[in-house]
């Protein structure tokens, strides 16, 4: 429940400074090359930190990347499912205060960027005469940790007491810097600039649409009402903000969801994930999700034999 | 066969000389030369000040001899060789091949001039990690060697930075998964960079768990070590020679011989010979010409359960289960 603190750096050391209040177990800082520090967290012992603005460097954009699991799933005693789905990889502006939230457990790693450096690697955006207003735009989108950049990070935890250390972080930042890059690359930079009242807002119906993914699709007319914004404003920032639209989004990260459920062994029958779902024809479900999968529920489809 | 003298550096201008003597261009970072000399993507790339990298991905349509005359001494260079079928040849003061080198991976110091030659048709995948001295010499002090060590490995008086063995499982991993990456490409330098600090990292690691040995090689040292070598080669049928009749073969004494060999091979020559002459066995195993007891007699093992015990303890398995297996 803190507010206003700040966490600083200091650049010639491999040095963190926190405020005391937040024990953090294992943290790391380095500058790896100019324009670039990577930063990883390690710690069971964060207190909850309520506030907000975590970090205040200008001209930066950051990336955080969340190494807890991204979907738990816990099923209750009347067989009611109860999961948690969230995003691990958030990039924004780092003056955007809305947008990174400390984490709250164990383990992250960020990257901090300075926008001249990813002006040089991002298309489009420094050689293109035709944009003229090159520097008003900005990068961000929320998504799932891909798998080569999760493991590449996952690897350093096992090396902490390495002598090579040092070496390794500095590859490895590199590493997610590169993976990073071309993610960037495939979804573009966000046009214009983004406010932060309007960025906070679009992210609270993501939030809200990660919450009810056993429902159905709530409906744009009443996400955009949720946050006071018109229909056609809302479609349009969502859109330019996560490169899909608030349906598709959801309908994604639903299957995702579903496939973790498939594989999770507390179901008897692949009808009975489709129904937890929210899908009324199984058939439908199948289809869709094979659509995305390439594969079919059955596929992975781990049984309850209970 | 083509001769050609060249040099390293940690800047970039090596490349370029070498680019002309081969008769080709720069474009970029890229290479281009003759295609009856090599194909491929030949790709340089400076990180900073204090490291470089060669990315060399080529099939070479001739032999060529490089005749390495290094101008600076302040660096080394840890080189990674992903050839098939080892086609490099380590060659003597008048150019005449001394042996087959058969490790994939080097660190050598600026300071030693070696020639080799790489046979045509050799396709072969390296990087090349060009290094200051001084950097290399922080990273060990950072892992913990001590100081006076350190003072050792670095005078150059008292020794020689060289170190040949085979790469990690993990450094092979690495390289391996690098390969898929397209030359030249938006992150490539990125991933060129991490690839380097992740060699290095493994390299650092693998260099902790050896033992240190401390002597000066000189390039006539080198010949001698890889002629004594494929002598052991030749000989891998009978009994092990003894220190005394190589070391007298190579002329050297024995306490010399001893260290060299140990140095550039990073074996003793008896557990050279022991290895090799396992590794033939396996391989005659595979062909089904030979019956364990035949075999142990023909490769000179007192008895049977001899070879059994020596080919369990390199290769996790016996003999008759390795047939087993086949």
């Amino acid at each position: 429940m803190k507010s206003g603190k700040k966490i600083s750096f200091t650049k010639d050391k491999n040095q963190l400074v926190l405020p005391d209040d937040i024990v953090l177990g294992c943290s790391y800082f380095m500058e790896v090359m100019p324009g670039l520090m990577a930063i990883i967290v390690d710690s069971n012992l964060q207190m909850e930190v309520k506030e907000r603005k975590v970090i205040d460097i200008e001209d930066h954009y950051i990336a955080c990347y969340d190494l807890n699991n991204e979907i738990n799933i816990h099923q209750s005693k009347n067989k009611k499912v109860n999961y948690k789905s969230t995003l691990g990889l958030i990039v924004a502006d780092a003056t955007l205060k809305s947008s990174c939230t400390p984490f709250q457990k164990a383990y992250s790693f960020w990257l901090l960027i300075s926008k001249s450096l990813l002006q040089k690697y991002v298309t489009g955006t420094s050689n293109d005469p035709t944009n003229r207003n090159g520097a008003n735009n900005t990068i961000f989108f929320s998504s799932h940790i891909d798998s080569r950049t999760r493991l590449c990070i996952l690897k350093l935890t096992r090396k902490y007491n390495n002598p090579s250390f040092e070496l390794t972080f500095r590859g490895t930042s590199l590493q997610v810097f590169a993976y990073l890059l071309e993610r960037i690359n495939e979804n573009g930079p966000v046009l214009g600039k983004l406010s932060e009242l309007d960025t906070t807002q679009i992210i609270k119906t993501q939030t809200y649409l990660m919450e009810q993914l056993l429902g159905g699709f709530p409906g744009i007319d009443f996400l955009a009402e949720m946050i006071g914004m018109s229909v056609s404003k809302y479609k349009k920032l969502f859109k330019r903000m996560f490169n899909e639209s608030p349906n598709s989004f959801f309908l994604r990260e639903k299957l995702n969801l579903a496939r973790e459920l498939l594989k999770s062994g507390n179901f008897r029958a692949i009808n009975e994930v489709a129904y937890e779902l929210g899908y009324v024809k199984p058939g439908y479900f199948a289809s869709k999700y094979k659509k995305q999968f390439g594969q079919l529920p059955g596929d992975v489809f781990i049984k309850n034999k209970a | 066969m083509k001769e050609v003298v060249c040099r390293f550096s940690t800047d970039t201008k090596w490349i370029k000389e070498l680019a002309i003597s081969l008769g080709g261009f720069m474009r970029g970072n890229f290479t281009t030369v003759p295609d009856d000399v090599f194909t491929g993507t030949h790709y340089t790339f400076k990180i900073n000040e204090n490291i470089s990298v060669v990315m060399a991905d080529i099939t070479y349509h001739q032999d060529v001899l490089f005749k390495v005359r290094n101008t600076e001494n302040d660096f080394a260079l840890i080189f990674f060789n992903l050839t098939e079928g080892k086609l490099i040849h380590i060659m003597d003061d008048v150019s005449r091949s001394v042996g087959r080198w058969n490790y994939n991976l080097a660190i050598v110091d600026s300071e030693l001039d070696i020639d080799f030659l790489i046979k045509s048709g050799s396709k072969s995948y390296s990087i090349s990690i060009l290094i200051k001295k001084n950097i290399l010499r922080d990273y060990l002090s950072k892992a913990g060697i001590l100081t006076e060590v350190l003072n050792k490995v670095f005078d150059q008086k008292q020794n020689t930075l060289l170190h040949y063995t085979q790469m990690s499982s993990n450094s092979w991993h690495i390289i391996n998964e690098f390969r898929k990456n397209t030359p030249g490409s938006l992150s490539f330098d990125l991933l060129l960079s991490a690839l380097v600090y992740n060699l290095l990292a493994d390299c650092l690691d693998d260099i902790m768990k050896k033992e240190i040995t401390i002597s000066k090689v000189l390039r006539s040292d080198i010949t001698m070590i890889f002629i004594s070598q494929s002598n052991l080669v030749k000989k891998q049928e009978g009994l092990f020679p003894g220190i005394t009749a190589l070391a007298a073969e190579a002329n050297m004494s024995e306490t010399k011989y001893k260290q060299l060999y140990k140095k550039i091979t990073g074996q003793t020559p008896n557990a050279f010979f022991l290895n090799n002459k396992l590794e033939l066995a396996r391989d005659l195993l595979a062909s089904g010409q030979y019956t364990i007891g035949e075999l142990a007699e023909k490769l000179s093992f007192t008895n049977t359960s001899h070879l059994s015990g020596q080919f369990k303890a390199c290769f996790g398995m016996s003999p008759k289960e390795y047939v087993a297996s086949l």
